[in-house]
């Protein structure tokens, strides 16, 4: 009798299978995205030219057309788009209209405080909302869960701009705790810690702003899940087995109820990333959400194609990572062919 | 209190207006095997469930009088109808184990067999990891699970029912309890591997001198490993005997039903169609 793989062996089978399959369906997606949104926003009413030239005080006919000459507008739309494909293919996404600088170069610069809005967003979402969840689950008849049930739903009801406001108001005008806006301080130092202690303070307002409102979410799933784990046979046998209670909730229980908490998670980065818009509006975070909302008013299509394509890109990325959790946490999928 | 190993004396168990268990007394000697049987929503259940205090957390229910006393030998007697929250996590799994009816929901889904058996270990001997896994492998064994090493590793998906409710007989007596509560451990297997799982809790209850409390509503489990005999009706005890009284002199009508309800092989000879078997009054 010869010897299979080991088990572990098995399971990097899998997941290598799966990152391949997955891989494949992402390079689909993100063609079928651009050519897709290429074609929506050639569709779309009006002469990107003219509202540029607009923009700058007016031009004459002839320096429109040589604007459309300049970024290729005047070619027939396959050709535009095969061309915009193909540069798309190599990270060369243009160049942006209105600060006739490279979209990627653009983008790339404010990528990176969106996910970290986005990310600290998702870890107060999820972390609040699966700490009240298994709060309420436990004792659902108590009052400390009625008002959290009601604050939660305040939360979710209030729009996000406004609960912006508020915090605003009360943190930073009246008590003068926090940063009002920006990334960073214009007196803040050179040194490493000094300027991540300085981001961490101005983000506190926005990630709370953005992690409440998706919090109520977390804890309004967490705790169905919970309840219904709470009733299950594998639960009654932990505490059969003499187990210390925090291990039944947090171990036993916690890890089978986060299975939908983790798929929700995965649909919402794309919400996150819309509702960042908001978010970094109120807050002037410098982050992707305020250069689309300008680029929409500004009607600058290559920055609105090159962030759709990329946040297009994260989401595929968060879905993935998800599909990685699932894994992680419940055998049962990490066994099952992908 | 006399000797016994257990004593539950009076035992009442509500949810809400509703009462699960009414006045219930019975007793358990060491070593010994009692059944407690009756029909669906008698309260043999609760009443397990009770002896183990499983039912505040998961439904609701409420011991409302009575007790239950534990009288392990080399220590004192407790009542566990009465007893704080962590010295009661100390008496489950270590002194009163329990199985439960269905192997397939009973274990974790999301952690291996191996996991779930240390960790049932350790949470009641202070041992190293690589111990209580030695341990485990031991008890694997024990509970006849073929290449119980590679086992271990498996999760609960990959094991059939009889060989999941094996696992959950190696976790239950991994400690050596004093006493082994089955609640129907075999109802949800198929006949053979029914057959299979009684005579292992009866060999292991034999090698290991454990007391069992036997639920089931089925009188030929009760013929095949049963000492003593509890009869619940209605959330009350209508009969209790030795299985020898039990199966031969029956008093209460409801005892005689039952045992009139167990088909016999052989009993249809010269009929068409089976026949009607005799039921008993709701007011007897």
């Amino acid at each position: 009798m010869t010897e299979g793989p080991s088990p572990r062996a098995k399971t990097l089978q899998r997941l290598g299978r799966m990152f391949v399959i997955r891989l494949g369906h992402a390079v689909f997606l993100l063609l079928a995205v651009t050519i897709f949104t290429f074609t929506l926003l050639h569709l779309a009413p009006g002469d990107a030219a003219q509202v540029w030239a607009g923009a700058q005080g007016g031009a004459s006919a002839e320096q429109i057309e040589q604007i459309r000459v300049e970024y290729g507008l005047d070619r027939p739309f396959p050709q535009q788009l095969a061309s915009y494909v193909g540069n798309a293919a190599t990270g060369d996404f243009g160049d942006s209209f209105f600060f006739r600088q490279p979209v990627s170069e653009l983008v790339l610069a404010r990528v990176w405080p969106t996910i970290l809005l986005v990310l600290t967003s998702l870890g107060i979402a999820i972390l609040g909302g699966v700490i009240l969840g298994v709060w309420t689950a436990r004792r659902p008849t108590a009052p400390s869960s009625h008002v959290i049930t009601a604050v939660a739903l305040f939360g979710f009801s209030a729009p996000i701009f406004w609960t912006g406001i508020m915090l605003l108001l009360i943190f930073s005008s009246w008590l003068n705790l926090l940063p009002s806006h920006g990334m960073n301080s214009v007196t803040v130092g050179d040194g490493f810690f000094e300027q991540a202690w300085d981001t961490f303070l101005h983000l506190i307002l926005p990630a709370s702003t953005l992690g409440f409102f998706y919090m109520a979410q977390y804890s309004r799933i967490s705790r169905v899940s919970m309840l219904e784990v709470l009733g299950s046979d594998y639960v009654r046998t932990a505490r059969a087995k003499g187990l210390k209670e925090r291990s039944v909730i947090w171990k036993h229980a916690l890890r089978n109820a986060v299975i939908p908490v983790v798929t929700i998670a995965g649909f919402q980065v794309g919400a996150l990333l819309s509702g960042g818009i908001l978010v970094e509006t109120v807050f002037e975070w410098p982050g992707m959400g305020r250069l689309a909302f300008e680029a929409v008013l500004r009607r600058d299509t290559p920055i609105l194609m090159g962030m759709l394509i990329i946040s297009t890109f994260i989401v595929i990325v968060a879905n993935l990572l998800t599909d990685v959790a699932y894994r992680v946490i419940d055998p049962r999928i990490r066994f099952a062919k992908p | 209190m006399s000797n016994h190993l257990l004593e539950v004396n009076n035992l009442s168990v509500s949810f809400g207006s509703f009462t699960a268990v009414d006045d219930v007394s019975f007793h358990l000697d060491a070593g010994e095997t009692l059944a407690i049987v009756g029909e669906s929503g008698s309260g043999k259940t609760v009443t397990a469930l009770s002896i183990m205090r499983l039912l505040e957390q998961s439904s609701r229910g409420r011991i409302t009088s009575g007790e239950i006393l534990l009288n392990p030998p080399n220590d004192t007697v407790m009542d566990l109808a009465d007893l704080p929250e962590e010295r009661l996590r100390q008496v489950r799994g270590n002194f009163v184990s329990m199985i439960f009816q269905e192997p397939l929901t009973a274990l974790n889904p999301v952690f291996s067999v191996q996991s779930q058996l240390i960790e049932a270990i350790r949470s009641h001997r202070p041992v190293a990891k690589e111990t209580a896994r030695e341990m485990a492998l031991e008890m694997m064994a024990k509970v006849r699970i073929p290449e119980p090493a590679e086992r271990l590793k498996q999760h609960p998906h990959e094991l059939s029912g009889g060989m999941r409710q094996r696992v959950m007989i190696a976790q239950a007596l991994a400690l050596n309890p004093q006493i082994l509560i089955a609640d129907e451990p075999t109802t949800a297997l198929d006949v053979t591997i029914q057959a299979q799982v009684l005579g292992l809790i009866k060999d292991l209850q034999e090698e290991m001198g454990s007391a069992v409390i036997m639920i089931t509503h089925d009188m030929g489990v009760v013929a095949q490993i049963a000492d003593r005999v509890v009869v619940m009706r209605n959330s009350k005890v209508v009969e209790t005997g030795a299985v020898e009284q039990i199966f031969g002199a029956p008093e209460h009508p409801y005892t005689k039903a039952l045992l009139a309800a167990v088909p016999k092989l052989g009993s249809m000879n010269h009929t068409d169609k089976p026949e009607k078997f005799p039921l008993v009054e709701q007011t007897t």
